[in-house]
This record gives structure tokens, sequence and C-alpha cells, in this order.
């Protein structure tokens, strides 16, 4: 047995695949590059493989993560080169390593969204992204709930770089507390800010809690 | 900037994005500049049916074998990626390369129902290419059709270049060599020269070719000629003998988002030796052709592979005829245990044997039980050739209950030719039977309630069946059986669900149509019809008034028995079955005599002529 976090990236055509359709197809990867997966031992037998955060449909990830539990020992480069070929262009395998942090440790994100040159200046969004106005959100229940966002907001940049402006934000991502990048979106609107709802989002960086 | 490149800007606005985006596992790239002709196989549904349908990968396959020939697919944008494309000018495109349709060589597209026409029109025009065969000039692709639907393709005959008749795994790859050496040899492309030469080729259809007349105060059709001597009268369909050694992918498209059939299909069989009276799959695909089961289980393994899905199904319009059925499924189960791969056998009859077959098959995951007696009397069945009686349904249930089964499916058809209301009671009294058999049996599964399930379509009169002289039954009619079969049913524990009749109206004007039902067709479209699988886009009266405003009479189409003397709208396509054959059997039905299998004994159908070893060794 052996376990392993592989670092990807998801680009291409397969930004566009959902969180589900894409743990579907990394499983049938492992298949095809024949690297026996782990099953749960239970009624409904179910792979063994944990992704660190699900990825939004339209959004690059960069760093991603996944553990994956194999039934036989491999070393972390046969992994690597197994996979490599056993996906589309659109997958790379950045790394594989000793899981050595658990996936429940996560604790925030970062996001770079480019935007065709806005309106507001650089110092106009980031003194709006440093004190967000609260959005309203529907709870389960069906209720209207304030909901504050600058707790959740660990980290702010915006640049103006030619024809582009890049906002670069560290989001909250835990199990507690998670915070959406379209939100902070709507926050912005609501201050009076011009964002457009056509840009390109990456999600370049998962960090964990400190050991 | 291609249309696809175009097209990503946006699709986070669209459901279901991944549809649009191609660059799936095993997707065929060719570097466009090196072929010398592109071909775009379109399946006018969504992508999740079109990518689950087996035709499509087996001929994507032969034709991109072919060094000089870059097959793509492209399928029916969801309306609201339609309003889209429109909105931002993006025409339709092949999801391989992401280049407009309009700029291929061939554009073809499979039929599979009829209810998928006017997706053929809206595809077309998402792609800008003229509706219309006749509006097309040199610089248009060229448009041909083929699938089941084109047995009949009388209704969509007018915007349609070329239809392929029967298997295309070898006719497709000739008609496009045929295109490539027309083009090396021509300084210009003449259309119209080049279409001549294409229905020269065996199973191609020609429709331009052709004049049709009309007579009658109806207007019937009176005859279907060629406009040349050179261009066959009668067209036959194109089948492949030697079926084991038929071409078949070792490697498919994997999607990433979930389709219907997510799974390995493995072609088992081609054609069904029973000869069901309103079947037109029966008919059409004869004769009966199988493939080893060594073969198979090498085909198999070979797209596990390549794929890495977790389910594989054995795919035969009867899987319980084939031969060696036991020996494939030991030989896969070798191996796809110890792999998480499960199999699926649909369209299973259960007798004893079969019963053993599920018990290992069932390792890894239960699936229902189907059973599709058509007609809920034993007189009935007999008129509709289907053997299969009360006890083996029965036997068949018993075997499923006692390996811990608890739910069946069984399948009817309603307006049958000489249905009677008794007709009808007797589906009723049949799922009473189970129930009861359920509750009977000593060793079903305890402490749980049976669930049958009945589900009755329509009867759609066929082209080339022995039931293509027959109408449909009036929509009142229709209705008034299916409430007399809910009132019928007296258990709680049977689920009643029927077709929408109208669906089914609308289907067997078209079904058993004519050349004249193009016009009607594309004012449906310009009417906004489209997506007619789908209950939220079908619009029944706007297809009453859009076939009226044609100057048509749905009745006529659906409802006439047609004279067992007329000429048939589909006369000139020649799918191997004789209707000498066609008109025996439906004699046979009206007297309720029931014809063998082929394999029991050959009844003489036409289709020997094509020399599958069933007919001309007796074996299989």
């Amino acid at each position: 047995m052996s376990t392993h976090r592989i670092k990807f990236a998801k680009r291409g055509s397969l930004i566009f695949v959902s969180h589900l359709d894409f743990a579907h197809s990394f499983t049938r990867a492992l298949k095809r590059a024949e690297l026996p997966i782990k099953y749960s031992e239970g009624f409904s037998p179910h792979p063994k493989q944990v992704f660190a955060l699900p990825l939004s449909v339209g959004m690059v990830g960069e760093n991603e993560l996944c553990d994956i539990t194999l039934t036989e020992d491999f070393t972390h480069k046969e992994v690597k080169d197994r996979l490599s070929k056993a996906l589309t262009c659109d997958f790379e395998v950045k790394s594989v390593t000793d899981p050595d942090i658990k996936m429940g440790k996560v604790k925030s994100a970062e996001y770079v969204l480019v935007f065709e040159k806005l309106n507001a200046s650089k110092e106009e969004l980031e003194k709006a992204l440093s004190n967000l106005a609260p959005v309203m959100k529907t709870t389960k229940s069906g209720k209207e709930k304030e909901l504050d966002l600058n707790s959740m907001v660990y980290g702010y940049a915006a640049e103006e770089n030619g024809e582009k402006t890049i906002l670069r934000l560290t989001l909250a991502a835990s199990g507690e507390s998670y915070l959406n990048p379209d939100l902070v979106l709507v926050s912005l609107r609501s201050m009076g800010l011009y964002i457009p709802d056509e840009y390109d989002i990456t999600r370049t960086e998962i960090f964990f809690e400190s050991k | 900037m291609n249309e696809k490149t175009k097209a990503l800007k946006y699709l986070k606005k669209v459901l279901k994005p991944s549809r649009y985006t191609g660059g799936e596992l095993n997707e065929v790239i060719k570097e466009k500049t090196k072929v010398d002709a592109r071909f775009a196989f379109c399946f006018p549904d969504t992508y999740e049916i079109g990518m689950s349908n087996l035709g499509i990968k087996i001929l994507y396959d032969c034709l991109n074998k072919e060094d000089n020939i870059w097959c793509e697919r492209s399928f029916a944008p969801w309306p609201d990626m339609g309003a889209l494309m429109r909105e931002k000018d993006i025409s339709l495109y092949a999801l391989e390369s992401g280049d407009a349709l309009k700029d291929f060589d061939f554009v073809g597209f499979t039929l599979q129902y009829e209810l998928s026409y006017s997706n053929v029109l809206y595809m077309l025009d998402l792609a800008g290419i003229p509706l219309y065969s006749k509006d097309r000039d040199e610089n248009c692709p060229i448009i041909i059709g083929g699938g089941p639907c084109s047995y009949n393709p009388e209704p969509v005959a007018d915007f349609f270049d070329i239809f392929s008749i029967g298997e295309g795994e070898f006719s497709l790859v000739e008609t496009a060599k045929l295109y490539i050496d027309y083009k090396k040899n021509h300084e210009k492309f003449d259309r119209n020269e080049f279409l001549r030469l294409a229905s020269h080729i065996k199973g191609n259809y020609v429709p331009s070719l052709y004049d049709v007349k009309y007579e009658g105060k109806d207007g019937w059709v009176s005859s279907v000629t060629p406009k040349y001597d050179d261009v066959p009268a009668l067209v036959e369909k194109n089948c492949l003998a030697d079926f084991d050694n038929a071409p078949f992918p070792s490697t498919v498209p994997v999607p990433f988002t979930e389709t219907v059939h997510d799974r390995i299909m493995l072609e088992c069989a081609r054609g069904c030796m029973r000869g069901c009276r309103f079947c037109q799959a029966g008919i059409i695909y004869r004769p009966y052709r199988s493939r080893g089961f060594e073969k198979l289980n090498e085909q198999a393994k070979s797209l596990y592979k390549s794929s890495g899905y977790e389910e594989m199904s054995l795919s035969s319009l009867s899987i319980s005829d084939y031969p060696c059925l036991m020996e494939l499924v030991d030989s896969l189960k070798e191996w796809t245990d110890r792999e998480k791969v499960s199999l699926s056998l649909p369209s299973m009859r259960i007798d004893s044997f079969e019963a053993e077959i599920m018990k290992k098959v069932q390792g890894v995951r239960k699936t229902g039980l189907t059973f599709a007696p058509e007609a809920g009397t034993q007189r009935l069945r007999d008129v509709i050739n289907k053997n299969l009686t009360e006890e083996n349904i029965l036997d068949g249930c018993r075997n499923a209950f006692s390996t811990g089964r608890t739910s069946v499916k069984l399948y009817f058809m309603n307006g049958l030719p000489t249905e009677k209301d008794e007709d009808i009671e007797g589906i009723a009294n049949l799922g009473h039977k189970i129930v009861d058999l359920y509750y009977q049996s000593p060793d079903k599964p305890k402490g749980r309630p049976v669930e049958v399930t009945i589900s009755v379509s329509c009867f759609v009169p066929k082209a080339h069946t022995p039931f293509q002289w027959y109408g449909q039954d009036s929509l009142e009619e229709l209705v008034r059986k299916q409430k007399l079969l809910g009132t019928s049913i007296h258990s709680g524990k049977i689920r009643y669900n029927w077709h929408e009749a109208k669906v089914s109206r609308i289907e067997a004007v078209f079904a058993r149509g004519d050349r004249r039902l193009s016009k009607a067709l594309e004012i449906a479209y310009r009417n906004g019809q489209f997506f007619d699988g789908w209950d939220e886009f079908f619009s029944y009266d706007r297809w009453i008034s859009s076939i009226e405003e044609a100057g048509l009479d749905p009745s006529f189409y659906a409802n006439r028995k047609i004279g067992f003397d007329e000429v048939l709208p589909w006369a000139h396509i020649d799918c191997g079955v004789t209707q000498k054959f066609l008109l025996h059997e439906a004699k046979q039905a009206e007297c309720e005599v029931t014809t063998p299998d082929c394999l029991t004994k050959c009844s003489g159908c036409g289709a020997a002529k094509f020399g599958a070893d069933l007919c001309t060794k007796r074996k299989i």
C-alpha cells in the first residue's frame, strides 16, 4: 500500500468539467494508468481519493491537490510518470509527494482574476477590498442573512497591467469558513464599482494551517 | 480565431459547458493541412445522448483510420447555447478543431429517431448551411444522412445530398475517397456531377436524382423513379456479411461529463432473429450476425485499457440469442471482477439458463428485470409474432425473485393492429399475476414488497415492417385505451406509466411520410420547433398547424391504412427483406399465425442474399 499527494494543474477544456465529473474522470485515469486505487470497504465501495477543494466550473487550477491511496507500493516518481500519460494535455501532474498535512487542514486559497482594464484605479479597488460591504445571502432555511466578508479576506492586491486589471485575492477556504471569489465581486458591485462578468480566473495556490 | 475559441469566452454562462469544448481523452486530432477530406459527424441531439451512441464511435474510428480523412464530432447545442451562439455570431463548430461546420467537406447526420429531424434543421441553421439541398453551392459541405431512419428518408429528402443506407463502415470511407479523387482530377468542383458519381456507390441514395409522382384524390405516391439510367432504381443497403471481422474501435473518446450510457459497449451481435411484426430494427438489420466471444473479450480488454470505464454492457438487439453468452461472461469475469468493472446485460429474457448467468453477473451491481411482452394476451402476442408466452414471463419472474430481485419492468404497446379492449385488460391481468406470484414464492426476499412497473408506448407503424400498411389509432382512441388500462389496474404494487400519445402521433406522421413533409418540417422549425424528444420543447399544436400550413393532412400519414397494392414512399429503398415477405407476414398476422425465428427455420425473407453464416451455413 502507498499514499501519494498529487499536485496538478487543470486547464483548457478541463476547466469546464464540474468537480464531480472531474473526480470521476480522475478515477478512470488512475485505472488507465494501471495504478490500483484502494476502495473503501463499505456497502458501496468508492475509491480512496481526496481532493483538497472542489474547483468551480470555469476556473483554472494551477496547484490543485489530491491524495490517493493505492493497494500496492509505488514510488512517487512512478505515480507521476504513469498518471501524466493517462489524461489529456489539459491536465498536468506537477509533483507527487507524501501527504504531510491532512486535507482537512486547508485554510485558504489564492485566486487571480484578470479583467479587461477596469474603470476603477488600483487605489480605488484596494480601498474597496480593505472594507467590503456585506452581502445578502439566502440561508438553507430560506432566510436572507447579511454576510460579512472582511473576516474571510486574508489578503488582496490590485494591479494595472497594460490593458488588463488584475486582482489577487487570498480567501478563506476551510470547512468552517469558505469565501467564493464571486461574492467578493458581488460586494464590489454593490459598492458602485463596475465589474464585468467576463473575466479569467485562476486558483493559484492552496494554503494549509501552519503545523 | 476559430469558432470554439470565440465560444470559450462565454461558456461559463451556459449549462453543462463541457458539452462544447471537446478535448476529451482519445479524441482524434489531425493536422488539418495534411488531410484531404474533413468530415463532421453530427448527432442531432445533446452531447450526452449522442456520445452514448455506438454507431458514432464505430464510424468515427473507420473514417479516422484513413490518414487523409479527419472525422470530428458535433452535437445539437442546448437552447441556451444556441441562443448565445446567435447573439455572439458563433457558427456551429466541430468539437475537435473548433472549426465551423460550413468549412467542412462532409457534414453527416445520424438519424436515430424521427423526433430528431427538427434538430437537423436547427444544426444546419446554426452552422449557416442552407437547409435545402437545392440551395447549396460548390462551397457548401456535402450533407449526408444515415442510421435507421434513413430507411424511409423521404420526409427529410429535400435537406440531404446523400443518404447512406445500411452499414456505413466501408461506404462512407469510399464516398469520401471518391470526393478526394474527384477534387484531385477536376479544376472545379461540380456538385451535381459529384453527387451523380456518388450515387453509383452501393448504398448511396441521392434524393435529388429521383422524380416522385403523386396521384389519386389524396395524392399518394405513385412512383419514385431515377432521372438517369445510371442511377439505381432500387438502392440496396450495405450489409457486412463477415461481421466477426467488421471494424470495431479499440479506443473511444471518453467524455468528462456523465452521458446516458457511460460505459463500454461491446457489440456482440447485429440484427435479430425473431421478426416481431411491429419492429423496424428486427427487419432492417437482418440477417442476424454475431461475433466470436474470444474476439469480444479482446475488444473489451483494449477498450477498458484505453478508457478506464467501470461498467460494460453487452449490446445486441436480443442478447439472449447470442450463442456463446456463457463463454463470453466467463471469459470477461476472469478479469472484470478484479478490475471492479461491472457487467450489464440489457434485453435479457431470463429463462433458467440465463438465471445462472445473472447470478454470475450480479456480483458487482444488481440490475432490474425487464420484459417486453408488448401485448397483454396470447392472441395479440401471436399477431405481433412476439414468441413469448405468459409461462415464459412467469418463469422468468420466478427465477428472478428466487435470486433476490424484487422489481420487474414490463414494456407494452397499445394501438397494435387488431387490438381489442380485452387485450388492454390482459396487460393489467398479467401485472396482477406477477404480483400474486411474488407473494406465493417461498424463496422471495424477506420483508420487501414487490414492484411491478408497466410501461406502455403507442404503436407507431414503421417503414419496412409487416405492419407498415396499418394506420395508427386516432389520438382519442389511444388516450381512451391508456385510461382503460389505468382503471383496469387494481394493485398498489403496480406502477403504470405511458407515453404521450401526441408525441407518438407526430412520430407516425414522419415514420410513413413522403417527400412533401420536408416543407412541413421546415415550417415547424421556422415556427420554433426543435428538441422534439424533450417534453419542454415539443408542441403538438405547433406541429399540427405546421403540417396543415404545408397543405398536408396529419391523419393521411398517421392513421390511413395503406392499400397493399399501393407504391410505398420508401419502395425504392431495399433493406434486403422483400415486400413479398412483409406482405405474407401481414397476412399471417391477420390470421394470428406466428413465424418461427431464423435459427429454427428460414422463412425466406430475402436477407439471405447478403450471405451471412446464419443464412448460408445455418449456423451463428
